[in-house]
């Protein structure tokens, strides 16, 4: 419907080419909604297709169910996707909100002006016009800044994060998925304001509303001496700009517009804070045939969808311990390599001959493979074929398949420079060639890169899984773990110190033991102390000092004694499960026996476990870690501290399964303000962005990979930036590990290292 | 031509304790089968270790003497195995699970296209044979269904073949196309006049008590000399960087259960503790008396330790003399 009002506005399609006059000609519409109908038909196809194709590699995955809890998800995907909540955590997060809000303003404007053309309603002119073009024009140079802004920062000065890992297969999209969308936006955004200048300057009785840009432009043409003509030309330009963009989409990495949200919708909402704090249990261990995830289609179809989600925004690595050191280990290549190895290996595993089939191969640059038996035409013994099946079925596919659909495409190599190529990728041993042995050992699960990701992608879950499947399957594992599972089966303690000194450290404390206690009688608390507090020398100062705090505060409370074990937490989080559901198994049905108000524990790994894993196992309890613990002493006012510090300049260390996995970082502090005389400073790499010591995921009962940073001397060092004379710590792996790196960097004797029970109980009045 | 094709592995000229009990695990598995023996032996100048394998109760031996053979080279020792084995139709190929055997033997099998166990403990009376798995939690049974059969045997599963009489040595050519894409580049062995820090009945270690590598050579070593022992480090004298790795005793690196075992300059953390709290008599020498390493020793003493030690070496010293 053509605009009659006389107020200020400009002719909508005014100068466009002759199909779309004559369409607009039509009394019926017919032709001009049949153009609309072939446009978005081709565009839809264009993005569906792509998406399509990772919906059926991610169906390759194992069942797993991510359909719980569906209001939690929605607000997830509303928040964390559509709203980017993750996404501006970071400061290149500000330029990414600007991006896709400048996209969202320049989709929704141009949307309108379908509806103004083709709706009765009526509004493209006067005030709404005016602020409009400001509007657009607005969003126009957003475009045009944001993306200059993320070229410039991905081509000329990329940043560590943006580092790209060496098995990459050579595609266009692994080279220009980033660098084509950028251009194409950048381009929709230049030749737009071309585009409004041309038509200011040559449009008959046209406006320019509160336009900033256009205008300027309209300057330049108008000097230029342009006519209609060039209008027309800038036009067409404009337009396949702008379809090139929207039907390419899916096909470059901005595809993450939908898989991002999917992600986010079914990421985990486990126990613990959002995060990997709890491992997946293995389903029916006793009866079970094969452990942990040896081949790529053995992960679940979220963690595929893991692999199709990842951005390679590296920001996993920004407080990732490991990159942080110079190892192996780095959690934005591991998770690229093995969606570079699923996508090389996808046609194998999928069954062809269905046009999706046929499009997959197109996609997915080499020939879909009829199955594993087709291929291997003559195998009659099931072992043999399995063997070839592993090795050679890639390439049996390939040649003996026969049914290969449309033209062989190329096969690519890799970007490397190795001379190996996409077909090596499809048959490599995923834990060996792909992964590596170093990089699936390195990781101390402190939950950085599930923190920093921000779309909701689990990498410790994966990196567990393929442990599992080392230490349960091939027996291939760091060989000084050997001696801390010997131990810890037959002293129930990693370092193998005779069970029956569990208790040694109270003698002469009076600290009852629950077994010693009368039948049904109660207590308010069951101590937790744990290996480290039980059997280590410097975390045995803790635990006589959480005795002194609760004897001062009148709890009563009990230990377990010889009857505590192990809570198997390191062994679980090396893989070696069997070993955890055994001891897990044991202290649930020891700590089920007693009757308690609450567990306190002084380890967050034993804090986290009993907490977040032990419910798997039929153990529910109320667990709370000692801070939170001495935190409810201090507000009912059960303790009262005196002593003044005398200005004691302090820095806390955040553990992070106390931190991090278990969002659990204020009431350290307010504990630690509690004391007279503190000032206490933070580190930018606290809270929930705590850095790791290097005693997780198990790291501790190994040696860390030789010729690099140590990762707790790293820490120190950004500790030591507060100039501290404490640093304090709730942890005993972190006490040990940040005491060492004191010791290693000479200051032991400047700044003490002590847990925040201790300067509790120092401070007692 | 020997149905059972027994691998043995050499290291200076010598027949090492694994090479014997895998000669022991072949000629199990052959008397149990009815099959006969034979041993192989790779190399270069291997008259003598021939000989001395031919003397434990093997029906022959086939020694394949070439320079291309002289370096341990997995692909080149794979091909040339799996060569021998195809020209004497060898149903069972056997070898000790050491370094080598596990990283050439799976190629073999691959080559063979055969099935493999690896660190078999047993054959047992049904054909099968059993393995530890599961972080050796488990004890599996397994069957090889494959014509050919290749396994790896575990250095403690069987008694080392006794000595018998000796067995014709044949010299065979190496097969055609043995050649590889690795090449042997040198051989690093750390050379050490001290016994192994495992088997040693003394072993002396030093902390960051000792302040530098330069004190671990001019301080420590002469006690540790003196007394004929083995010497190690704490964990934080090897980050510290004063020593290599190979030395370090605890959790994290080695662990020691001598006779006697002196701590000098170490505090005792758990995770150093957890690697010697076995060893008979603990003596530590400690500047601070407060140290756990004191909870654990036998004889303790606070003292400090460049003037203690050099003492102390000279006392053992003049004993020894005696």
């Amino acid at each position: 419907m053509l605009n009659t009002n006389t107020e200020e506005t400009r002719q909508i399609l005014w100068n466009a080419p002759e199909a779309f006059h004559w369409a607009l000609a039509n009394p019926w519409g017919l032709f001009r909604f049949g153009l609309a109908f072939v446009l978005f038909a081709v565009w839809g196809v264009s993005i569906v297709l792509p998406l399509l194709r990772w919906a059926r590699i991610v169906g390759i995955g194992q069942p797993e169910n991510r359909f719980d809890q569906l209001g939690r998800r929605f607000r997830a995907a509303f928040l964390e996707g559509f709203g980017q909540g993750r996404v501006v955590r970071e400061p290149s997060g500000i330029m990414h909100q600007l991006l896709f809000v400048s996209f969202l303003v320049l989709f929704i404007g141009t949307s309108l002006i379908t509806v103004e053309e083709d709706t009765p309603l009526q509004f493209y002119y006067g005030a709404f016009f005016g602020l409009y073009k400001l509007m657009m024009d607005l969003a126009g140079v957003g475009l045009i800044v944001s993306s200059s802004w993320f070229l410039w920062r991905r081509y000329v000065q990329p940043t560590r994060a943006l580092g790209q890992p060496a098995k990459m297969v050579a595609t266009f999209e692994n080279e220009s998925g980033y660098g084509f969308p950028l251009v194409m936006l950048w381009l929709i955004g230049f030749t737009g304001f071309l585009l409004e200048g041309a038509r200011i300057a040559t449009a008959p009785h046209t406006a320019d509303g509160f336009a900033f840009v256009g205008p300027w432009f309209a300057r330049a043409f108008r000097a230029a001496g342009a006519t209609s003509a060039t209008h027309y030309t800038v036009w067409w330009v404009h337009m396949i700009i702008v379809l090139g963009f929207l039907y390419s989409m899916t096909s470059t990495k901005l595809r993450h517009m939908f898989i991002a949200p999917a992600n986010l919708f079914f990421k985990n909402l486990g126990a613990g804070y959002e995060r990997g704090a709890r491992l997946k249990p293995i389903e029916d261990l006793e009866n079970a045939e094969t452990y942990g995830v040896e081949k790529i289609e053995e992960y679940s179809w979220k963690q595929l969808l893991d692999m199709a989600a990842c951005l390679e925004c590296g920001r996993c690595t920004i407080n990732c311990p490991t990159v942080n050191t110079q190892k192996a280990l780095n959690p934005k290549h591991l998770v690229i390599e093995q969606r570079e190895h699923l996508l090389a290996k996808a046609p194998s595993l999928l069954p062809a001959g269905s046009f999706l089939g046929a499009q997959l191969a197109k996609f997915g640059g080499k020939t879909a493979a009829n199955g594993n038996g087709n291929g291997n035409g003559n195998g009659t013994a099931a072992a043999a074929n399995g063997a070839a099946a592993n090795g050679d079925g890639p390439e049996d596919a390939a040649t003996g398949g026969g049914t290969s659909i449309g033209d062989e495409p190329p096969v690519h190599e890799l970007l490397d420079g190795s001379g190996r190529d996409q077909a090596w990728l499809a048959g490599a041993d995923m834990i060996n060639d792909v992964a590596t042995q170093p990089v699936i050992w390195g990781c101390t699960t402190c939950g950085w890169c599930e923190e920093g990701c921000p779309v909701g992608i689990e990498h410790i879950q994966r990196i567990v899984d393929m442990r599992r499947n080392d230490m349960l399957m091939r027996s291939a594992f760091p060989s000084d773990l050997a001696k801390s599972f010997k131990a810890t089966e037959n002293q129930s303690n990693p370092w193998g110190i005779a069970a029956d000194t569990r208790a040694k450290w109270a003698e002469g404390l009076d600290v009852p033991q629950m077994a010693e206690l009368g039948e049904d009688e109660r207590v308010e608390v069951l101590y937790w102390v744990g290996c480290a507090g039980s059997f280590d020398d410097r975390n045995q100062k803790t635990s006589r000092s959480l005795v002194k705090i609760m004897k001062a505060a009148g709890v009563k409370f009990a230990i377990l004694g010889m009857e505590e074990q192990c809570t198997g937490e390191p062994a679980r989080r090396l893989g070696n499960e069997y070993l955890y559901f055994t001891l897990a198994q044991m202290n649930v049905e020891t700590l089920n026996r007693y009757k308690f108000d609450k567990i306190v524990t002084q380890c967050p790994h034993c804090f986290n476990t009993i907490k977040n894993e032990y419910p798997d196992l039929g153990g529910k309890f109320q667990v709370v870690h000692t801070v939170q613990f001495i935190e409810s002493l201090l507000d009912a006012g059960r303790i009262k501290l005196g002593r003044d510090f005398m200005r004691k300049k302090l820095v806390l260390h955040d553990p992070c399964y106390l931190a991090r996995h278990n969002n659990v970082h204020e009431e350290t502090r307010s504990v630690l303000d509690a004391i007279p005389g503190i000032q206490r400073a933070d580190v930018e790499q606290s809270r929930r962005r705590t850095f790791c010591c290097g005693a997780g995921g198990g790291q501790f009962w190994k040696e860390e990979e030789h010729d690099t940073a140590r990762i707790n001397v790293t820490r120190m060092e950004q500790l030591l930036e507060t100039k501290p004379d404490t640093v304090a710590v709730a942890c005993p792996f972190c006490t040990t590990m940040i005491g060492d790196a004191a010791k290693a960097k000479g200051v032991e004797e400047e700044v003490a290292v002590k847990d925040v029970v201790e300067l509790v109980a120092e401070a007692l009045a | 031509m020997a149905k059972v094709l027994i691998f043995i592995e050499h290291a200076h000229g010598k027949l090492p304790k694994t090479s014997l009990v895998a000669i022991s695990a072949g000629l199990e598995v052959a008397k149990r089968n009815g099959l006969d023996t034979a041993a192989v032996v790779f190399g270069k100048g291997i008259d003598g270790i021939a000989a001395a394998a031919a003397a434990h109760g093997v029906g022959k031996v086939v020694a394949i003497d070439d320079a291309k053979l002289e370096h341990y080279v997995a692909d080149v020792y794979a091909k040339t195995l799996a060569g021998v084995v195809k020209q004497m139709g060898s149903i069972w190929v056997v070898g000790a699970a050491t370094a080598i055997g596990k990283d050439f033997f799976p190629r073999v099998a691959q080559l063979l296209d055969a099935g493999m166990a690896s660190e078999i403990t047993a054959f047992n009376d049904d054909g099968t044979i059993v393995r530890p798995t599961y972080a050796g939690n488990v004890l599996s049974t397994v069957t090889i269904t494959t014509p050919t059969k290749v396994v790896t045997v575990r250095g403690t599963a069987f008694e080392p073949a006794p000595k018998s009489a000796a067995a014709a040595v044949e010299k065979a050519a190496l097969p055609a196309d043995v050649a590889g894409r690795m090449r042997f580049v040198s051989f690093n062995e750390t050379k050490s006049d001290r016994p192994a820090l495992t088997d040693a009945t003394i072993v002396v270690s030093g902390g960051r008590g000792l302040k530098s590598g330069e004190n671990f050579t001019t301080v420590l070593e002469p006690l540790v000399d003196a007394l004929g022992a083995a010497m190690g480090a704490s964990r934080a004298a090897v980050d510290a960087g004063f020593v290599p790795n190979d030395l370090q005793v605890g959790q994290t690196g080695k662990v020691v259960a001598p006779q006697l075992y002196v701590a000098v300059g170490i505090s005792g953390a758990i995770q150093h503790l957890a690697g010697m709290k076995d060893s008979k008599v603990i003596v530590a020498i400690n500047k601070d008396g407060d140290a756990p390493i004191f909870n654990v020793s036998d004889y303790g003493l606070v003292a400090d330790l460049f003037k203690a030690v050099p003492e102390m070496a000279d006392e053992v010293k003049k004993l020894k003399a005696h």
